[in-house]
């Protein structure tokens, strides 16, 4: 809880944002995760109803795809309200995950593990082979930066895949 | 009633999150803010302002003083390796796809460079001639007051982000103005039949009425 509450402290300052917010870099792979990390860290309640799943599940791959869109990078640069909207929904998304993901079918997962790497994967093409500037606040070579992550982000997703498949995923 | 609960806040929650998509992304139109920007561009429609230009003769006017012409406009630096160039590559096969009496009386095609430090009347007027660009019908041109520059910058949208190099990270399109002196297209630089058509359409169309 505490700890939940120092980071969220931590990542509003102004000085914090403003560093996070000028590379874009940090801001996609920084920022965004360890907000959703205050979320994952923020205690469960004891028993958690179990009733609303599908919904949690819904919210969060709905608000994380919209998050990956380039343009919401940039708008919470300018806008206020998305910059907002961005500090409530990340750590949302991250608590309703982390209450909801166990409740949900392996086979359920595996379909959104893999959604997640074909998406990634679709990033890292887009920002790594694109000429133009997909984000308007941030400089060329770092949209490359970025793809290139995005593209190491997908290779060990692949390779974890690959290990379930012929390894198995039994923690021993 | 459990069953009604859980379909309500699965309803909800679609709710909230089409919603957000759809104020995010203009209604499903913008996903890029450079898509945004020209789709808000289109709908306004700005007045162009009375900023001083000085072109690659040495010439200074103002936009107002060229009120009553068409222009087609670009934003550049003349030091770019990258999209610069090949933007005033597609704009001359735009140029040259216009008949020579359209050229001197209806649109004129300016190239605006937004750094005025490095870009002097000299090195517009050797720039010009790498891309056919007479100095008339096609000029090329500087702002010198910065606060002017950014004005006009920031009414058309042009993001002009320096990077460590001393070059510059920017977007890049063709604007259209009319004769009214209003920003009423803008047009991808990639598109060059696209644009020919467009400009075609507008400059021919009209004289046929």
């Amino acid at each position: 809880m505490r700890l939940s509450l120092l980071l969220y402290f931590l990542l509003i300052l102004p000085i914090s944002r403003e560093v996070l917010e000028s590379y874009m870099v940090t801001h996609m792979f920084v920022q965004l995760p360890l907000l959703y990390a205050v979320g994952m860290l923020f205690p469960n309640r004891k028993e958690y109803k179990t009733r609303h799943i599908w919904s949690n599940i819904i919210f969060v791959l709905g608000l994380l795809s919209f998050w990956m869109v380039p343009r919401t990078l940039d708008d919470a640069l300018v806008n206020t309200y998305t910059e907002i909207l961005k500090f409530i929904s990340l750590p949302l998304i991250g608590y309703l995950w982390k209450v909801s993901w166990r409740h949900l079918s392996e086979m359920t997962l595996a379909f959104i593990y893999t959604q997640l790497v074909s998406m990634c994967g679709l990033f890292a093409w887009l920002y790594l082979d694109t000429p133009i500037q997909i984000c308007n606040n941030y400089l060329i070579n770092e949209q490359k930066i970025v793809g290139a992550i995005y593209l190491v982000i997908t290779i060990f997703m692949c390779g974890y895949l690959l290990k379930i498949a012929f390894i198995g995923n039994k923690k021993t | 009633m459990k069953v009604l609960s859980k379909s309500i806040s699965l309803f909800v929650v679609c709710l909230i999150v089409i919603t957000i998509w759809w104020i995010g992304t203009d209604g499903f139109t913008g996903f890029t803010q450079e898509t945004a920007r020209v789709n808000k561009l289109i709908e306004e429609k700005p007045m162009i302002m009375p900023i001083t230009l000085e072109d690659s003769k040495g010439r200074m006017y103002t936009f107002h003083e060229l009120k009553g012409r068409r222009l087609f406009l670009t934003f550049i630096y003349t030091s770019c390796g990258t999209v610069c160039p090949q933007l005033e590559k597609n704009m001359q096969q735009v140029y040259e796809s216009l008949p020579r009496e359209i050229l001197d009386e209806k649109i004129m095609f300016l190239t605006i460079s937004f750094d005025p430090d490095r870009d002097t009347v000299e090195v517009l007027d050797t720039y010009r001639q790498y891309f056919g660009s007479d100095g008339e019908t096609w000029r090329m041109a500087r702002i010198a007051n910065k606060l002017e520059l950014k004005e006009l910058l920031d009414a058309f949208g042009v993001i002009v982000l320096p990077d460590r190099y001393g070059g510059f990270t920017h977007n890049s399109a063709f604007y259209y103005v009319d004769e009214n002196g209003r920003l009423t297209n803008v047009l991808d630089y990639k598109d060059i039949e696209g644009a020919q058509a467009f400009l075609h359409n507008e400059l021919l169309g009209s004289e046929m009425k």
